[in-house]
C-alpha cells in the first residue's frame, strides 16, 4: 500500500479515494507507517525554550511554574500561574513572540477550594506512541499520560450543514473533504480500545456535523461492536429537527444521547440553531432519546443567558439530561484587549449562574471533575478491577446536578452532604486497601447511605417509595451503567467543560486529560491537543487521509456547498413547538422578523423565505 | 545509562513530598552486582529520558518537577553492549509514608537501550519478581534479597 503514501512538499499524505474501499489490515498498514510521518518535528513544528522562565510583579502570588505553547509559533515555554486581585492567571514569554499574559481561573478562592479534590490517575500500560519528545508534541497517547481515557471523541466527517464564521474545521473552509471509510472507522475505534488496564467506555461521534452522513447507523453500530457501551452523538440538531425518523434510527442503532449546541435562548444570543431546537426536541422526545445541551459560553456574547439556558432545560427536563456549558476556547490569534471580551472562566460562569437563578444554584453546589475519584476508589477496591476515574485537573471542568420543584431549583447538595460522602467513601476504601473485608466496607457503606442523605430536603420524586436511597444502594452494590442512568433520568446534571486555547494552555492540564480524539493514524490525542495546537494534530491527520473536493464531487455526484443548510425562518418560527419551547424563557412576539433574519444571516446561515 | 534521583516538594495540583532513588545492578551468570558511575546535575537534554523512565512508570514528569521545589540528580553508568541491567526504583512517599519499588530490566545495545520488563504504577503484581526473575534469567531469591537490600 505504500504507493498510496505520497510527499507532496515534505507533507505525508495518502490518496484517499484510493483508499476508501480498503480492508481493514490496509488501512492498518497504512496508518501504521503514516503515523510517524505525521508526528510534530522538534525544531521544525516548535522549538523548546524552557530557560526562560517569566518574572512575577509586585502584588502577584506565585501559585506555580507549568509549561504552555506559544500562541504563535508553538514553541515550549516555561510559564508562570499566579495570583492577583483575586483571580488566577498565567503568564509566559516567548524569546521570538514576547509576552502573553491571559485569566486562567476567574476566582482565587476557587482555584484553593477544587485543588483539594485533585486525585492523581494512574496512567494507562498500554499506550499507542513511544515517548520521543516533550509533552504536548509526542501525544498519541504517550506513556507518560496521567490519566486513562474516559470519553473518545471520532470525527465522522469535516462536512457541516453549517458554516459558522469563527469555525475553521469544516470542509468548504479547509479545502478538502475528512470522511473515514466505516472500516477506518473500525480500526480507529479499535485503536481506542488498545489501552489497558482501563479502557475507555464512552465513545462520542462528532464533526464537523456527523448526521449528514448516511451511513451514520453503521457508525454507531461498529462503536457497539467494539466494546463502547454509551455512545453520544454530537451534532447542531438541524437534520434532527427535520427528519423524525433520524432520532428513531440513531436511538435503535445505539446512540445513548445526543450532544446538541445550544448557545443561548433567543436569536440574538443562538443564531446557530435558535429556530431548529425545538423541533429537534420534539423528535428527540418521539424517539425517547435524551439530549445535554452544550452552550459555550463567550463574555460579551452569551454569559447573560446563562441562568435562561438552565431554565430552559428544566422546562424540557422530560428530555433535556443536562447542560454542559463550556467557557469558550478562543481559536486562532486574537490581541489582548479582543480577547478580553469574550474570556470567560469557570467560575465566571458559575459566579454569573448563581446571579441569574438569583442564588438557587449558588458556587458552593458545584464540585470540580475529580471529586467524583472517591466514587471510583471505592467501587475499585471493593471489586479489586480498575475502574473509570476522573483524574483529568481540576481546572478543566465542574458539575453538580438539580432538580425542579414547584419551581424552586434545588442543588444536590442541598440535601446530600457531599463532602462528608466522598471522605466517608475515601476512608472505606483505604480500609479494604489495607486489608479489610470488602463485604464488611460495602456493607458499611450500605447501612449508613442514609446518615449522608437529607430526605426531608429532597425533591419529592426522589422522597417517593425510597426511590433515593435504591438509586443509591444500587449504584454502590450494583456499579452498574443501568444504575448510574436511573439517577441521570431523574434529574438535570449542569457541567462545565472549560477547553483550553493557546493563551490559558497548560501542559499540567493536558497531560491528565481524559477526553480523547482518535485520529485516522491510529494515535489517540487528549482533545486540548487535538485542538489547540489543531495544526500539528487535527487538521495536518485529517489532511493527511482527505480527499480533494475535487474527488469527493467526482466520487459521490455532490458538492461539499450543496451540503450548507438554508433557513426558513418564518416557517419555524410559526410552528406550534417553536411557541411551547420558549415560552415563559423569553418575550417571541417581541423579537421582529427583521431581527431574526439578521441574526442568522449575521453568523452565515442564509435565510429563505419559501 | 542514566540513572535518576529526585527529591521533589510541591502543593500544584496535589500535594506531593517524595524521595526518589534509583539503584542499577548487573546481571551476568545469573548473578547480580550494584552499579555505580558518575553523578551530575540535571539537564535539559535529560528530560525526555527522564520522562521515558520516571514519568512513565512512576508518573512523575518533568511537569510535576517544574511545579514544586525539586532536586534532580543523574548518575550516567558506563556499560559495555549486550549488558543486562535491573533498575529499581524506590519512592518514597513523606506525606503518607508509603514506600513503592518499581522494576525495570535493560538490555543495552550498540544503538541505545532495549526496555526487556518494566514495572508500572497501573498494575499491582505479588507475581512481579518472578516475572523478572524469568526475563532475566536470575533466581528470584537473589532478586528477594536485592529488593530487601535497598
Amino acid at each position: 500500500m505504500s504507493r498510496q503514501i505520497l510527499r507532496r512538499d515534505e507533507e505525508a499524505r495518502v490518496n484517499y479515494a484510493e483508499l476508501r474501499n480498503a480492508s481493514f489490515d490496509e488501512l492498518k498498514s497504512v496508518a501504521e507507517k503514516m503515523r510517524p510521518l505525521l508526528m510534530p518535528k522538534p525544531g521544525v513544528d516548535y522549538r523548546v525554550y524552557l530557560s526562560v522562565k517569566p518574572s512575577l510583579a509586585e502584588g502577584e502570588e506565585l501559585v506555580t511554574y507549568t509549561q504552555s505553547a506559544c500562541p504563535e509559533c508553538y514553541s515550549l515555554l516555561t510559564a508562570v500561574i499566579f495570583k492577583r486581585d483575586g483571580k488566577v492567571w498565567i503568564r509566559k514569554v516567548c524569546p521570538e513572540h514576547g509576552e502573553f499574559e491571559e485569566l486562567y481561573f476567574g476566582d482565587a478562592d476557587m482555584y484553593e477550594r477544587y485543588r483539594r479534590y485533585q486525585v492523581e490517575g494512574k496512567g494507562n500500560v498500554v499506550t499507542h506512541v513511544p515517548l520521543t519528545a516533550l509533552c504536548p508534541y509526542n501525544c498519541g497517547v504517550c506513556p507518560r499520560h496521567k490519566s486513562h481515557a474516559a470519553l473518545i471523541n471520532i470525527v465522522a466527517t469535516n462536512r457541516c450543514d453549517l458554516s459558522c464564521y469563527y469555525c475553521f474545521f469544516f470542509a468548504t473552509k479547509s479545502g478538502f473533504v475528512y470522511e473515514p471509510s466505516l472500516e477506518h472507522i473500525r480500526y480507529m475505534l479499535r485503536q481506542a480500545r488498545l489501552t489497558e488496564p482501563v479502557k475507555a467506555p464512552a465513545l462520542q461521534i462528532t464533526g464537523g456535523e456527523p448526521t449528514l452522513r448516511d451511513d451514520l447507523v453503521d457508525i454507531i453500530r461498529i462503536a457497539r461492536e467494539e466494546g463502547f457501551t454509551h455512545v453520544q452523538l454530537n451534532t447542531n440538531g438541524i437534520r434532527l429537527a427535520f427528519d423524525p425518523e433520524l432520532a428513531v434510527r440513531v436511538r435503535q442503532a445505539g446512540v445513548n444521547v445526543v450532544y446538541m449546541s445550544f448557545d443561548g435562548v433567543s436569536p440574538y444570543t443562538n443564531p446557530k440553531n435558535h429556530w431548529e431546537v425545538p423541533y429537534a426536541l420534539d423528535n428527540l422526545r418521539k424517539a425517547h432519546l435524551g439530549v445535554v445541551l452544550v452552550p459555550t459560553v463567550i463574555k460579551n456574547y452569551n454569559l447573560t443567558d446563562v441562568g435562561k439556558i438552565i431554565k430552559f432545560g428544566l422546562k424540557h427536563n422530560d428530555i433535556v439530561r443536562g447542560v454542559n456549558f463550556q467557557p469558550v476556547s478562543i481559536t486562532g490569534r486574537m490581541p489582548r484587549k479582543e480577547r478580553e471580551k469574550e474570556r470567560v472562566t469557570i467560575p465566571d460562569v458559575i459566579a454569573e449562574i448563581e446571579k441569574q437563578t438569583d442564588g438557587q444554584i449558588r458556587k458552593e453546589d458545584w464540585y470540580p471533575v475529580p471529586s467524583v475519584a472517591a466514587i471510583s476508589r471505592f467501587v475499585e477496591a471493593v471489586t479489586g478491577k480498575p475502574q473509570i476515574t476522573f483524574t483529568t485537573h481540576f481546572a478543566c471542568g465542574a458539575a453538580t446536578y438539580v432538580w425542579q420543584e414547584n419551581g424552586e431549583i434545588i442543588p444536590i447538595t442541598r440535601f446530600i452532604h457531599v463532602d462528608e460522602f466522598l471522605s466517608f467513601l475515601n476512608e472505606k476504601a483505604e480500609e479494604i486497601e489495607k486489608g479489610k473485608s470488602r463485604k464488611l466496607a460495602l456493607l458499611e457503606v450500605v447501612l449508613k447511605l442514609r446518615r449522608f442523605v437529607d430526605l426531608d430536603k429532597a425533591p419529592r420524586r426522589l422522597k417517593e417509595r425510597g426511590k433515593l436511597s435504591k438509586m443509591l444502594v444500587d449504584i454502590f452494590l450494583k456499579h452498574d451503567y443501568k444504575s448510574l442512568g436511573e439517577f441521570h433520568y431523574s434529574t438535570l446534571f449542569l457541567g462545565m467543560m472549560h477547553f483550553q486555547d493557546l493563551y490559558n494552555h497548560d501542559v499540567a492540564r493536558v497531560s491528565r486529560c481524559d477526553i480523547h480524539y482518535v485520529m485516522p493514524d491510529g494515535r489517540q490525542v487528549p482533545f486540548c491537543s487535538f485542538n489547540v495546537i489543531q495544526e500539528l494534530y487535527r487538521e495536518r491527520a485529517q489532511r493527511a487521509f482527505s480527499y480533494t473536493l475535487k474527488d469527493w464531487e467526482k466520487i459521490t455526484g455532490r458538492s461539499v456547498f450543496e451540503d450548507h443548510y438554508k433557513r426558513n425562518i418564518r416557517k419555524l418560527i410559526a410552528g406550534e413547538a417553536y411557541r411551547r419551547h420558549y415560552e415563559g424563557i423569553i418575550d417571541i412576539d417581541s423579537i421582529p422578523y427583521e431581527d431574526h433574519v439578521t441574526a442568522s444571516k449575521r453568523f452565515g446561515i442564509p435565510v429563505v423565505e419559501e | 545509562m542514566k540513572c535518576f534521583s529526585l527529591e521533589l516538594k510541591r502543593k500544584d495540583p496535589t500535594p506531593l513530598d517524595v524521595k526518589l532513588t534509583t539503584s542499577a545492578f548487573l546481571v551476568k551468570n545469573g548473578e547480580i552486582v550494584k552499579l555505580t558511575g558518575i553523578s551530575r546535575e540535571f539537564q535539559e537534554a535529560d528530560i525526555i529520558d527522564f520522562e521515558r523512565e520516571i514519568g512513565s512508570v512512576v508518573g512523575i514528569t518533568y511537569n510535576d518537577v517544574v511545579h514544586g521545589e525539586a532536586s534532580v540528580k543523574v548518575e550516567d553508568i558506563e556499560l559495555h553492549p549486550r549488558a543486562r541491567v535491573v533498575k529499581v526504583l524506590e519512592v518514597e512517599e513523606r506525606l503518607t509514608r508509603r514506600k513503592t519499588r518499581y522494576f525495570i530490566a535493560v538490555e543495552v545495545l550498540e544503538s541505545g537501550e532495549r526496555v526487556i520488563y518494566s514495572s508500572h504504577r497501573a498494575v499491582k503484581s505479588s507475581s512481579e519478581l518472578q516475572a523478572l526473575s524469568k526475563h532475566l534469567g536470575v533466581r528470584e531469591k537473589a532478586l528477594k534479597v536485592l529488593a530487601n537490600q535497598i
